[in-house]
């Protein structure tokens, strides 16, 4: 019997190691999270559900504007509150921003020094300081745009329930549009090295996705959520067929759909949509076979994504500058309801779930998250044991290249381990 | 000035009614610092620098005169009061002048003082922050608490230059509370003027102030207040 102990895998967000127990014939995959519990949801229990945005936001510092925008529609949705539509489209242009620096972040910085074989950033600075200026500069203009609309670059000021807290001129619209040109100018130039790639070749056997869905090419604030199966639901009733379960071996959850595991992510939205994306950006994915099964494949994906998004962000942003003036700025006024809600979203790592209860007074007396990596590591333990079988079959057992190659599987899904470890103790109810 | 050799000749003064014997060139401060009693100073350094500047080693005489202790000259039979009333309220307003020249961000530091003697001496005297209210107008913005939304403006530590309000977010407490009485007294009315329930602003002060050793202390401070102003909300 051979055990092996990947103690820490370096360049994710957070702290995971990975136990791989190779008995006579089946291989035991233990995916072990160790990051420190968070009880996230715990604490917004008994706050007034104006703060709650602003506590889940802190669940994660890459993704906050997600984890605010989700609690907020959340929110809305409990209140019956409608916003505005240029509420929408700048929300909507602030979390394509985001995806766009989450997943440049990922590219330039965690994955791409596996495949240029640099063990660290620095080394990938030494040899190759063209792709990380360019990375860097991707990085600083996204974070420019986000501080001049949300005020500050990490958990974001601005963004409240029913819209924004101040106004933006159309003045800064124009001064956006030459950022995001000079953008799409960087990615234009170095999104051939992620489209030109040698993946490993591998297939995944857990072969179910789940994204939103709309009648657009990428949705990431609205829709509803359709799965590979052919499921498609409203987003209230994901409680039917997504459960969460607690393992003991690790400080985050598991969620399931219908008892079997699913992935959420690039891969599963560009498969549950790939009829509706147009032909200019199939054409960067060459050699692939759709749905894509390949989950290092998500790299090439996250680079597409990242075109579409400053071409997405483009087409609103000349949408708003025609128009005489923006309506984003809202009356905060705190009433006290009882409601339910639920936001789900798209994170750029995957579905993201917040589900709250108030009591009558507005404070919050149920709190639920499902955040995109909880999903995702069941699916990571599975394609782990994939993984491990394959290079078993071709070397042998060689621990060397299961040492390589396990966290650059574990990487290329960019899990979050921050966000997956909001939580233990679920479903946190006070009984009055 | 210094000791003449030669000059054994000693005056006798009364420092807080205790009798010291000194010779006649030492000043107030010296005298005072031979039976052990503190006076703060802070322009004072030893024989090199005594301008009497920063007016806070203040001493009371007994036709109720004030005079810098590090610059007076002994005389015999002196009576000197280091600490009366009139003493400790006449420091507070020196350190208050001598704050009013300095930043608001210097009385919020974040490292409390350190090693700095200032802070620590309004630490002493309870000088104490300034509330975010004092520079949020000054940023050109509009009050919260006019519309009915329980700012914490008028409790919190000012030195952020207002920064939440600027962005259009009403005050949530993160640099801590100011737990003068006269201010939280001032804040209680302002609350009281714009009916604003002090259930929310209690549940607002939760978030970053319930682990606050002076979470407490402001409760116990609103009850006395709401009894104290209970006529005037039904009047």
């Amino acid at each position: 019997m051979v055990e092996i102990k990947i103690s820490e895998i370096d360049r994710v967000f957070g702290h995971v190691k990975v136990d791989i127990n190779l008995a006579m014939e089946n291989i035991d995959v233990k995916l072990k999270i160790t990051q420190v519990n968070r009880f996230i949801e715990s604490i917004v229990v008994g706050k007034h559900y104006v703060e709650v945005p602003y506590i889940v936001a802190r669940i994660c510092g890459a993704c906050s504007i997600s984890h605010l925008l989700a609690s907020i529609h959340a929110i809305e949705d409990a209140l019956k509150i409608t916003p505005p539509s240029d509420v929408k489209v700048m929300r909507r242009i602030l979390h394509e921003l985001q995806v766009i620096q989450n997943n440049a972040l990922f590219l330039y910085l965690l994955a791409l020094p596996d495949y240029l074989e640099c063990k660290n950033i620095y080394e990938l600075a030494k040899k190759h300081v063209k792709i990380l200026k360019d990375a860097l500069k991707l990085n600083s203009l996204c974070l420019k745009i986000i501080e001049e609309i949300a005020g500050r670059i990490v958990h974001p000021s601005r963004c409240t329930i029913g819209g924004f807290t101040k106004d933006i001129p159309i003045g800064k619209i124009r001064k956006f549009i030459a950022l995001v040109k000079e953008m799409k100018k960087i990615a234009l130039e170095s999104i051939h090295l992620f489209t030109n790639l040698e993946l490993p070749k591998f297939e995944e056997t857990a072969k179910e996705y789940a994204a939103l869905n709309t009648d657009e090419p990428y949705t990431f604030l609205e829709g509803k959520i359709k799965t590979s199966t052919g499921l498609e639901i409203e987003p209230k009733q994901y409680h039917t067929i997504i459960k969460e379960f607690s393992i003991p071996y690790s400080t985050s959850k598991i969620c399931l759909l219908q008892g079997r595991p699913f992935y959420v992510g690039p891969r599963a939205r560009l498969n549950t949509n790939w009829n509706k994306i147009p032909q200019e950006y199939k054409n960067l994915l060459n050699n692939v076979n759709i749905p894509i099964r390949n989950p290092f494949a998500n790299i090439t994906v996250k680079a597409l994504e990242i075109l579409y998004c400053i071409d997405d962000i483009l087409n609103k942003l000349y949408e708003l500058e025609s128009k005489p003036h923006l309506k984003l700025r809202t009356s905060m006024m705190i009433e006290k309801r009882e409601g339910e809600g639920i936001g789900v979203i798209e994170a750029p790592r995957g579905l993201l779930i917040h589900h709250y209860k108030f009591s009558k007074s507005g404070t919050i007396k149920y709190a639920n998250i499902i955040t995109p990596t909880c999903i995702n590591s069941k699916h990571m333990e599975i394609s782990t044991i994939d993984l491990v079988k394959k290079i078993i079959d071709v070397e042998g057992i060689n621990t060397d290249i299961i040492e390589r190659e396990v966290p650059k599987l574990i990487r290329s899904y960019d899990p979050c381990l921050p966000c997956a470890t909001h939580a233990i103790k679920i479903n946190v109810r006070i009984h009055r | 000035m210094p000791y003449i050799r030669g000059d054994y000749s000693l005056v006798k003064v009364y420092i807080d009614g205790i009798e010291v014997e000194v010779p006649p060139s030492y000043t107030i401060l010296q005298a005072v610092n031979k039976i052990g009693v503190k006076i703060p100073t802070l322009c004072y350094f030893g024989e090199i620098y005594r301008e009497a500047s920063c007016r806070l080693c203040l001493v009371e005489l007994e036709n109720g005169k004030l005079v810098p202790a590090c610059a007076y000259p002994i005389q015999d039979n002196l009576k000197v009061y280091t600490n009366t009333p009139r003493v400790r309220m006449t420091r507070r307003v020196v350190l208050e002048l001598i704050l009013a020249i300095h930043r608001i961000r210097c009385q919020s530091c974040p490292r409390k003082g350190g090693f700095c003697e200032l802070l620590k001496l309004c630490n002493e005297y309870g000088v104490e922050g300034i509330p975010v209210c004092a520079e949020c107008p000054l940023m050109g913005n509009d009050c919260f608490l006019t519309k009915g939304i329980p700012c914490l403006g008028p409790l919190t530590v000012a030195g952020c230059n207002a920064q939440c309000i600027i962005e259009g977010n009403a005050c949530m407490g993160c640099r801590g509370p100011v737990t003068r009485r006269d201010v939280v007294e001032e804040a209680f009315k302002l609350y009281l003027k714009y009916n604003i329930p002090m259930s929310e602003v209690l549940s607002r002060m939760k978030m970053f102030w319930s682990s606050s050793p002076f979470y407490d202390h402001l409760t116990s401070l609103f009850s006395q207040f709401s009894l104290k102003y209970q006529g005037e909300r039904h009047g």
